[in-house]
């Protein structure tokens, strides 16, 4: 298992490395000028313009430029923005917002997810099976900025229960509002995905053997069925947890949230290849890491995955 | 009573899960703005700044608010008086002496003294600084051997163009006579600062120290700029606003701002978007929205003088009189443009109405006119930013479209690309363009036509003439004849239709019950609102 763990960590700085160069090349190959678009429509003046290229080394070729960046990624050093304030300093401001609002919808959805799955799951076919399906739908088919909006106005404005824009309010209540619209919304496949899972795993033969063996209803369920109906639930929840990193960007935009996603688009639209590289180097970090975790969960919830 | 808030509730729950924009009760929530403490605070939107150096960024409110220039425009004169110096005075107009007051101190106590405006100057002029506010001094004696256009090192570290003469003068050198330079030093890169900057650069980039009516106090990044009245400031009412504290709460876009104060929880937003403006005044009632009464940006349709299909005049006159301004500004616009018929705004002396004789609509005329310059084969393509205004380039492109019976095609990019085909002349056909002013002048939007002139590449429009009369009206300090030179100017411009007038957008500011908001020669700055509660 460390054999295993340490290879795989291995693994990972090839794939960084290419994740970089692509992501760099791309930025690169954009159209438009980062300097000419500072100021909106009244351009700089030539001289000023050609100072700050030569500043930020942007006449250089394009494997120079790369070059130089990661070699400064190795010394820690992510670069530093038009304005001259450092990338990471950008990041790491907004790093901790966009965990709070992942982790706190992510632990939502897990909760609203895997009871309307295994409730539905359970009561296949029933009244109460129906109703949640009818729910998970609802949530699906919904375009996701619609609740949000919806949820804003109402919640926000109306009630007056929660700030309907920004984080000033602090942990938990700027977020709660947002990530039960996030959770809700992923929280729709995550029960469609436990239900069917666990109608699979309730038909089969070694359930019907614990049962001839007579164990507990309780046991069957709790100790056999869940656990191995699970496995495929695992995964989805570790994928989604980091999708949920780095995909918050309607949300975010919504509510005024400053994370790291909207920092991602703004700098894309503003072509400041250094945010973009900074941040999805990041997030490529965080989709590897998450999972090596699922895979590593593999093995201690299932026994015949030895690793 | 009962019954009418439970309908009220259905409908809400009907609205959030179908349009999810109902619902939002405007009523009594203006109150809750404030802390609490009694205290007279007002919040205005603003983005995460980039910078709060007012050198760093030349438009930024933070840094107006925080900076007083040597020259401000007076709000309760509307206009352009000395602020920091006592007087700004020219001969000639290409030798300026500065007098500054006496006893004016930065918000840490030291004096304001004319080496603190060298020494910010000279530090915003050296290019290798990368400093947004450089191109300011790009008309200051020095400023050339400070920033070589070839990109090589500078011969320079200090501009020869200013001289300080003791604490409380100074005498500066222009490359040439320009009236306007009082109005220069009424922008953010002209502002003075104390020796404490240059010794910790990075701290004051987060906490500066300036000498405006506002005086800095925290920054939470990506949530808010707190800053708070200066006890110390010495200038006139007009140059400072009603509010104890200003908090610049910080958003990402103007909508959570705009869902924000409906809740009370936000005092003002500048520069709305047109869609928002008949929502806001539904909402938020009339008294919410604040008319900004000079119109200082206008929009235009620019005709490259490096494309080759587009350099007859007579074509460029078809396409502008094949365009609708009054149709578009009363319909699509609702109302919140006016047509524009010069190359200036009509708040301007050198403004003259009807300046523009092909911007009156005749489809019949434009029609003819293209006929016997030949017709015109193959597509018109126009660009524009497909970030802003998409639905006005198009309807303006259906007009040319259907009235002249040409194939016009748009083009719709990212603002940094459409940037870099202007600037590298890159363009392949006509764009759209919005220009503003940095200070009221017709300089500030005659120079585009002038070789080599601010905003000049994107037309590529140069005659020579033009460039005699927009430099003799720049030296001219008497107010009338300069007036007349500047029309001058304008009208033999026009004749070649650089660019085609389109419309002089209306700016709008939201306000809460508290706040009261003021404009400057046309630009909403929101440290000077007014308390109100």
């Amino acid at each position: 298992m460390l054999g295993y763990t340490v290879r795989r960590i291995l693994q990972m700085i090839p794939v960084l490395l290419g994740a970089t160069f692509i992501i760099y090349a791309l930025t690169f190959l954009m159209p438009g000028d980062p300097i000419s678009a500072l100021t909106g429509e009244r351009p700089l003046p030539e001289a000023t313009v050609m100072q700050i290229r030569q500043a930020y080394h942007l006449d250089d070729p394009f494997f120079v430029q790369y070059g130089n960046y990661i070699l400064g990624v190795f010394r820690g050093d992510f670069g530093i923005d038009f304005f001259g304030r450092p990338v990471l300093d950008l990041i790491l401001e907004r790093l901790p917002v966009t965990f709070a609002l992942a982790l706190t919808a992510w632990v939502l959805k897990l909760f609203i997810g895997l009871v309307i799955g295994v409730y539905g799951g359970l009561r296949r076919g029933q009244s109460g099976d129906h109703f949640a399906l009818v729910f998970t739908v609802l949530f699906m088919g919904v375009p996701g900025f619609v609740i949000a909006l919806g949820a804003q106005t109402y919640f926000g404005v109306h009630l007056g229960w929660v700030d309907p824009a920004g984080i000033r309010a602090g942990w938990p209540m700027a977020f709660i509002l947002p990530a039960l619209v996030m959770a809700f919304e992923a929280a729709a496949g995550l029960a469609r995905l436990t239900r069917t899972s666990l109608v699979e795993v309730l038909r089969a033969e070694y359930l019907r053997t614990a049962k001839a063996k007579g164990l507990s209803p309780r046991r069957i369920i709790w100790g056999h069925a869940l656990r191995n109906a699970m496995i495929p639930v695992v995964t989805y929840l570790g994928l989604s947890l980091a999708g949920m990193l780095g995909g918050a960007v309607i949300i975010e935009a919504i509510f005024n949230i400053p994370g790291i996603g909207g920092l991602m688009v703004s700098s894309i639209n503003n072509k400041e290849g250094t945010i973009v590289v900074g941040i999805a180097t990041l997030l490529v970090l965080v989709y590897l890491v998450f999972n090596l975790l699922v895979d590593l969960t593999y093995g201690l919830i299932d026994p015949r995955v030895r690793i | 009573m009962e019954r009418q808030k439970k309908t009220a509730l259905v409908a809400c729950v009907v609205s959030l899960m179908l349009a999810a924009t109902g619902c939002s009760s405007a009523s009594s929530q203006a109150e809750q703005v404030g802390d609490g403490s009694g205290e007279a605070t007002l919040s205005f939107m603003t983005s995460e700044p980039k910078s709060i150096v007012p050198q760093k960024d030349p438009g930024s409110q933070i840094g107006m608010a925080l900076c007083a220039n040597l020259m401000e425009v007076n709000s309760e004169t509307q206009k352009l008086e000395p602020l920091a110096a006592k007087s700004v005075t020219s001969d000639d107009a290409q030798v300026w002496d500065i007098e500054l007051q006496d006893g004016w101190t930065f918000h840490d106590g030291t004096p304001v003294t004319a080496q603190s405006f060298a020494d910010a100057w000279n530090a915003t002029a050296t290019g290798s600084n990368a400093w947004q506010g450089n191109g300011t001094f790009v008309s200051f004696e020095g400023y050339d051997k400070m920033n070589p256009l070839d990109g090589g090192k500078a011969k320079a570290s200090e501009l020869s163009g200013v001289k300080v003469v003791d604490d409380t003068h100074m005498e500066v050198t222009l490359k040439a006579p320009n009236r306007d330079f009082p109005a220069i030093l009424s922008t953010n890169p002209t502002c003075p600062m104390p020796q404490s900057a240059f010794d910790d650069e990075t701290g004051y980039d987060q906490a500066p120290v300036s000498n405006g009516p506002y005086k800095f106090d925290s920054w939470e990044h990506n949530q808010q700029v707190v800053m708070e009245k200066w006890d110390g400031f010495k200038g006139a009412e007009g140059f400072s606003g009603g509010a104890e504290k200003l908090i610049g709460k910080i958003y990402t876009s103007v909508d959570p701002a705009y869902t924000d104060m409906t809740a009370g929880n936000l005092d003002m937003i500048r520069n709305v978007p047109a869609t928002m403006v008949d929502k806001a005044s539904s909402q938020l009632g009339e008294e919410a929205l604040y008319k900004v009464a000079i119109g200082s940006k206008q929009q235009t349709l620019q005709v490259p003088a490096y494309v080759d299909e587009l350099t007859s005049p007579a074509l460029r006159q078809a396409i502008s009189m094949s365009i609708d301004r009054e149709a578009i500004a009363t319909s699509l616009l609702k109302g919140h443009a006016e047509p524009s018929d010069s190359l200036v705004p009509p708040s301007l002396e050198s403004y003259v109405p009807g300046s523009c004789e092909a911007c009156t609509f005749d489809p019949k005329e434009a029609k003819e006119i293209l006929a016997d310059d030949g017709g015109f084969e193959g597509t018109l393509t126009i660009e524009s930013n497909s970030n802003s205004d998409q639905q006005l380039v198009q309807a303006i492109a259906k007009q040319i479209q259907d009235n002249l019976g040409i194939k016009v095609q748009m083009k719709p990019m990212l603002g940094t690309e459409l940037s870099e085909r202007r600037n590298n002349q890159k363009l392949e056909g006509a764009a759209f363009g919005l220009w503003g002013w940095s200070y009221m002048s017709p300089d500030q939007y005659l120079s585009q036509y002038e070789t080599g002139g601010d905003g000049n590449l994107a037309t590529g429009y140069s005659n020579p003439e033009v460039d005699k009369l927009l430099r003799a009206a720049r030296a001219e300090m008497d107010d009338g004849k300069s007036t007349e030179l500047f029309k001058h100017a304008e009208a033999k411009i026009i004749k070649d239709l650089p660019a085609i007038p389109l419309f002089i957008p209306t700016d709008y500011g939201l306000q809460s019950k508290c706040a009261v908001l003021n404009d400057v020669q046309g630009d909403l700055q929101y440290y000077r609102a007014g308390y109100g509660c």
